[in-house]
């Protein structure tokens, strides 16, 4: 589920040669895409969000002191990397996600489009622990927070993807409104 | 609730389409000629550039002595007896006169994402020409211009010694300033240096560029 890279693979990259850090990326890709897909909803974006982590694993991975600590270095570059083309975006007229336009348009909402209306600290944790599969511990090292933080927002996402899974789309953007004010 | 949450995300992630790991931009990006940049700063460079002009108008009589290009702590120094520049609508017109009087075999910049626009066009005598383009996509907000120098590689050093002799305009480019620790996104194509400012292009971009650029070159050969 998360970035399950061996640490074999991690450690032969570690030592700088360049055919194993190929192979590391190579490992890691997908899932690099895919959580970089999964915040942004933009194939494009998350592409090049993927492709820009994956070259700062190629030149800064030998400075990692062990194996061990890839993983959550790893998610932490691909979601401040995100974080980065989501802030550059957001100065932009807001967009409509391509997860989120590509969503069954039948009356219940799938869950691109009711992630797409979380507001922004709800939809990170939720990537990271339900898409990803990492414990609230793991998530809180990520992005910097309390794990009593995570927790909570954990179980507000909760709550609001349970209204949002339920509700008619027609509801989505005023719900996004007051949950963004109440955060 | 929560199980079914698992569930749900689990095989919506498993839903994702993932495209090839494209392994020769990333190896091509990470080189170390490759960074990520710091801010553009394309204000300042317009209005510094626009003051050098005023004063090479001025001094419009001035004899031709040559350009340097230096590339110091991130920084990139013009220096040159003239400027002449173009800083909205140039047309290809513009560049065509500046490549016809260049003193090398000048590659255009290619494979710039679809729907870019050149918007400026400077030469600093025949040894340099620099390009501006605004790129497409509305997520790069502020940060769509894009600035490529092309120039002889004669002219182009590291070092600081051979610029600002007596007489000449010399002109710090705030566009293509890097942060000090990192050196200039710089390659060569043909007999030409080409030098890309500010992190606008994604490293892909990047790629994109540099690949177009050396296969235009072969095409020439």
């Amino acid at each position: 589920m998360a970035i399950t890279a061996a640490p074999e693979i991690v450690e032969a990259a570690r030592t700088g040669d360049p055919t194993g850090v190929e192979r590391l990326i190579e490992v890691i890709w997908p899932d690099a895409y895919r959580l970089a897909y999964a915040i942004l909803g933009e194939r494009q974006a998350a592409e090049d969000v993927a492709q820009e982590s994956c070259v700062t694993v190629y030149r800064a991975i030998s400075s990692l002191r062990t194996a061990s600590a890839f993983r959550v270095w790893f998610y932490r570059l691909v979601v401040r990397r995100a974080s980065e083309f989501k802030r550059r975006r957001a100065r932009s007229a807001p967009v409509v996600t391509e997860a989120a336009r590509d969503a069954d348009s039948s009356d219940k909402i799938d869950i691109w489009r009711a992630l797409a209306a979380l507001p922004r600290p709800l939809h990170d944790v939720v990537v990271l622990h339900y898409f990803e599969g990492l414990s609230s511990r793991e998530v809180a090292s990520i992005l910097h927070i309390p794990d009593g933080t995570v927790r909570f927002r954990l179980m507000t996402a909760r709550r609001r993807l349970r209204e949002l899974l339920t509700d008619a789309p027609e509801t989505l953007h005023a719900d996004r409104e007051v949950q963004t004010h109440a955060i | 609730m929560q199980s079914d949450l698992l569930e749900l995300c689990r095989d919506a992630r498993t839903r994702i389409d993932v495209p090839a790991v494209p392994l020769d931009a990333i190896r091509s990006a990470a080189q170390p000629d490759r960074i990520i940049p710091g801010r553009p700063r394309w204000k300042i460079w317009t209005l510094s550039l626009l003051s050098v002009a005023s004063i090479a108008a001025a001094a419009a009589a001035a004899t031709w002595y040559g350009t340097h290009v230096t590339l110091t702590s991130g920084a990139v120094t013009l220096s040159a007896d003239r400027i002449t520049a173009k800083f909205r609508n140039a047309s290809s017109k513009d560049v065509s006169a500046a490549v016809r009087s260049a003193n090398f075999p000048v590659i255009l910049p290619a494979g710039l994402p679809n729907g870019t626009r050149m918007t400026s066009v400077f030469t600093a005598g025949p040894s340099a020409v620099m390009l501006g383009y605004s790129l497409p996509g509305a997520w790069r907000a502020s940060r769509h211009l894009v600035y490529i120098l092309l120039a002889n590689p004669a002219i182009v050093s590291n070092s600081s010694s051979s610029t600002n002799p007596a007489g000449k305009i010399t002109l710090r480019v705030p566009a293509l300033d890097l942060p000090s620790s990192r050196p200039p996104i710089r390659w060569r194509v043909g007999g030409e240096e080409v030098i890309v400012g500010n992190n606008t292009l994604t490293p892909s971009e990047l790629a994109r560029v540099k690949n177009a650029m050396l296969a235009s070159a072969r095409r020439r050969r």
